[in-house]
């Protein structure tokens, strides 16, 4: 018996330690502490928390938070509006370019500095002169690192003048100063960390030095992201005294956190995932579901004969099983949509003209010149939730009109690359908007002389272009709405475009979870975590 | 050959082979079809921002030219800067590298506490009970996936019985002792800070066992054939014959010559685990190298991936040397 000793006491001595740790006592600030509130999310997204710079949907939620913009976004009876907020009012020159702001007077950043016109113009012109990637909208307006100094000015301590390069529709400007890029930063702060020119970006990376309601504690990289409430809010103190998002990259981790209460809201979990806890009715746990801002489309190459003839791209529209994609695959997570513009946006446009109808689909393929249909190649990233599916449905349908698709799947930079060269026949892909106003969706959709997503597709339309060019800068929201009407369907049935559906922004909560829909009714554009609070018992 | 002219030429071969793995891996992540740009950008970025960015980080030179000035850095030490990020990869890598090691350590070091007496155990009690319970556990062990046994233990010790805490390094709860090493386990001695050293060692055990399972087969069955092949030997009959107790016979004079192709298969066993921490480190949330290379790979950030292999590259060499090394220690008939 001596020699089992030799195995034996490795292992006892495991136990050992695994049972004097146990059981783990609660701790302070954990989630069973009403004013915490543990989000499980997939951190290692993160780039950067300068509002400047961030252009990530998740770290957008993050600053967001640590931030106050010059003006706000709100869901007013389903429909998104721009309100005020460090902006307390604007008014809009008769030009149609100058824009002027009243900064809110009262608020102040954590230092004590006030929030004023001065904090506004730096914020502003730094954003514009660092000039990253993420606020392209702000170049399109006119504003860039060249005239920053003069199209951002302080007329008084408490307005600012923004002069943008065209009298573009006032929604469309107000929606893109809705982006965190115009979050304002305490110059006094931010001027402390300032190294060689790149104005701050390496420190704002992550640190925070705004007046939002959470101040940011640490960002320790892809391990936990933790808040606290800002208690000079101008707002008054959130219910939820501090923010501790979990870094839980698995989605099936973070499901198991959630179902053992170590976590309050899931973040990532796959659509099968929360398919199940819906069905199982697990005790304990709700679903949260908000229209989300991106589409799910199929773009067809106009470059590649058979699909140049515009019977053979609506054909193939009258093929397609939507309601077997949002039910099936989407696991009726999806919204019905064909038209570009998403629910919740001006403009919107709700018809939805197509039905899998196969003898439409053929006699429309017949008239466009191949009634024993075609070869095809469908390109999709690969791996991705829903994607492939849908792609495998689509080969199946266009299968019944005799159209042969070839499934193509690679990594998203991959088909990225050649979709953005012109190079691909079907491609199955998404479009998340930047900002919650059509001209975000008509330029890309519509407008084949920007070498966006008509483009991609081989796709131009003078008259589309001429729409999409005239709404950019109709002031009056009724025409404008008309002339998106007339836009969205000439793209649904003339463009190169097949729309399968709006997503939707998932959470998975915990129920003693409160005021989760309200946080996140504007989805990831606007994630307000104020609105939030726990009733644990 | 004496000691130091062994470790020049060892140091020298290792060069070489660092920069093989320099040239493979820039090899292999350009002539994949894919633009790191796009995969920066997104889908959405007009084409302008592209062509710009392309130009600002270089990728508009000929390939070679992008080898050289990457190699020119390595050199100096500097690794660039991640595509994805823009940080420093060096500063990447001392971020996330000290939680590989703690994690890998650990899982060695189990492994090694269980599968050594493991194998000596089956190759004793050949074809006994303790035999064939050890030989199951080591085909489990070397079969399944590491991502389905991570979750099923996750599942039971920590869902359902509550035993062990979920996934992570540490209890955010817990107040953090201050970096020095970047080693959680260590920091929290130095700051006696006994709550998170705690919090930590209750965090790895799961992780550990789940990477070091493997690991554990491997050398358990290492460890039983070797065992099996010494105790056949003469010297241990004579051994046996000159009156000698069994466990002296067993642990002095077989399992020390046993230990050797064990040692070898340590060392190896090691870089696996250097790699394969992936998958580990992805379902504990565990902050580590392995999950920076793959985030690296997924978004096409080269700078990252080629520094983070490199690195990993020069720790696995110089673990093999300090194993080769120690066969001199177990078997003064090696000569170096």
């Amino acid at each position: 018996m001596r020699r089992g000793h030799v195995v034996a006491l490795p292992l006892v001595a495991l136990l050992l330690v695994t049972l004097v740790l146990l059981p783990a006592p609660p701790l302070a600030g954990s989630p069973q502490d009403p004013s915490t509130l543990v989000v499980g999310q997939n951190t290692s997204i993160l780039i950067t928390l300068d509002p400047a710079v961030v252009f990530e949907v998740e770290g957008v939620v993050i600053v967001d938070q640590l931030y106050d913009k010059l003006v706000d976004l709100d869901m007013v009876d389903g429909k998104i509006k721009v309100v005020p907020e460090v902006a307390e009012s604007w008014t809009l020159a008769p030009d149609g370019r100058t824009w002027t702001f009243k900064i809110r007077r009262g608020m102040k950043f954590p230092s004590g500095r006030a929030v004023d016109a001065e904090a506004v113009v730096y914020s502003l012109r730094r954003m514009l002169r660092l000039n990253r990637p993420s606020i392209y909208a702000f170049n399109e307006l006119g504003l860039n690192k060249d005239n920053a100094e003069s199209v951002v000015k302080m007329v008084d301590p408490y307005t600012v003048q923004i002069v943008v390069g065209q009298p573009f529709a006032p929604d469309l400007v107000l929606a893109i100063l809705s982006f965190v890029a115009t979050a304002v930063l305490d110059p006094g702060v931010v001027e402390q960390h300032i190294r060689e020119g790149e104005l701050g970006a390496d420190w704002l990376k992550d640190h925070s030095a705004g007046s939002g309601p959470y101040t940011l504690i640490r960002w320790e990289r892809n391990e936990v992201v933790d808040m606290v409430a800002n208690p000079g809010y101008w707002r008054g103190i959130p219910p939820v005294k501090r923010i501790v998002i979990r870094d839980i990259p698995e989605a099936s981790a973070q499901r198991i956190a959630l179902e053992r209460g170590d976590i309050d809201v899931a973040w990532g979990l796959s659509p099968q995932m929360r398919q199940e806890i819906r069905n199982a009715r697990t005790p304990g746990l709700a679903i949260v579901k908000v229209p989300g801002h991106g589409i799910d489309y199929m773009g067809m190459n106009v470059k590649y004969p058979p699909l140049a003839k515009e019977q053979v791209r609506e054909a193939i529209r009258y093929a397609i099983d939507y309601t077997a994609i949002r039910e099936g695959i989407m696991r009726g997570e999806a919204i019905p949509l064909q038209t570009f513009i998403p629910v919740g946006y001006l403009g919107h446009n709700p018809v939805q003209p197509f039905k899998q109808d196969l003898n439409k689909a053929r006699q429309l393929l017949s008239e466009g010149g191949y009634p024993n249909g075609f070869e095809v190649e469908l390109a999709v990233t690969a791996p991705h939730p829903t994607r492939v599916d849908i792609a495998q449905v689509v080969q199946n349908d266009l299968a019944k009109l005799g159209i042969k698709v070839k499934i193509v799947g690679a990594a998203a930079a991959t088909v990225l690359q050649k979709y953005r060269e012109q190079g691909l026949q079907l491609v199955i892909y998404g479009w998340g908007v930047d900002y919650p106003d059509p001209d975000a969706l008509a330029k890309p959709f519509a407008d084949g002389t920007i070498k966006q997503l008509a483009y991609r597709n081989g796709w131009m339309d003078p008259r589309a272009t001429e729409l999409t060019k005239k709404a950019m800068l109709e002031r009056d929201p009724r025409q404008r709405v008309a002339m998106y009407k007339e836009l969205t369907e000439l793209v649904a049935h003339k463009g190169p475009f097949v729309i399968f559906h709006q997503i939707t922004n998932n959470w998975v909560i915990r129920t003693y979870v409160r005021g989760f829909e309200q946080a996140a009714a504007l989805g990831t554009f606007h994630f307000d975590f104020t609105k939030i609070s726990k009733v644990r018992q | 050959m004496n000691l130091a002219t062994y470790v020049a030429r060892r140091l020298t071969l290792m060069v070489l082979v660092v920069f093989g793995v320099l040239v493979i891996t820039f090899i292999v992540s350009h002539v994949v079809p894919a633009d790191p740009v796009t995969a920066i950008l997104g889908g959405n970025a007009p084409q302008e921002k592209v062509d710009a960015l392309r130009r600002e980080l270089g990728f508009d030179k000929p390939l070679h030219l992008q080898f050289v000035a990457y190699i020119w850095g390595a050199v100096r030490g500097d690794l660039g800067r991640s595509l994805r990020t823009g940080r420093p990869v060096w500063d990447d890598i001392q971020q996330y590298f000290p939680a590989t090691v703690e994690l890998t350590f650990s899982a060695i070091t189990l492994a090694i506490l269980l599968g050594v007496p493991m194998g000596v155990i089956s190759a004793v009690r050949r074809n006994e009970p303790a035999d064939h319970g050890a030989r199951v556990f080591s085909i489990v062990g070397v079969s399944m996936p590491v991502f389905w046994t991570g979750l099923i233990l996750m599942l039971f010790l920590y869902h359902r019985l509550g035993w062990l805490p979920g996934p992570g390094r540490i209890d955010f709860a817990v107040l953090p002792p201050p970096s020095r090493t970047g080693l959680l386990l260590l920091d929290s001695l130095i700051a006696r800070n006994w709550d998170a050293l705690g919090s930590a060692v209750a965090h790895l055990i799961m992780p550990a066992f789940v990477l070091g399972y493997v690991a554990t087969a491997t050398i358990a069955r290492t460890t039983r054939s070797s065992m099996l092949d010494v105790l056949g030997q003469d010297y241990i009959r004579t051994a046996r014959a000159k009156g000698l107790r069994e466990r002296l016979v067993i642990v002095r004079h077989a399992l020390r010559n046993a230990l050797i192709p064990t040692v070898t298969v340590i060392g190896l066993v090691f870089g696996g685990l250097l790699e394969g921490s992936v998958l580990t480190e992805t379902i504990f949330a565990w902050p580590g190298l392995g999950r920076y290379i793959t985030t690296g790979y997924l978004t096409l950030d080269y700078p990252a991936v080629m520094g983070g292999t490199l690195y990993i590259a020069v720790v696995f060499s110089v673990v093999n040397l300090i194993v080769d090394l120690t066969y001199a220690v177990l078997d003064p008939r090696i000569r170096l």
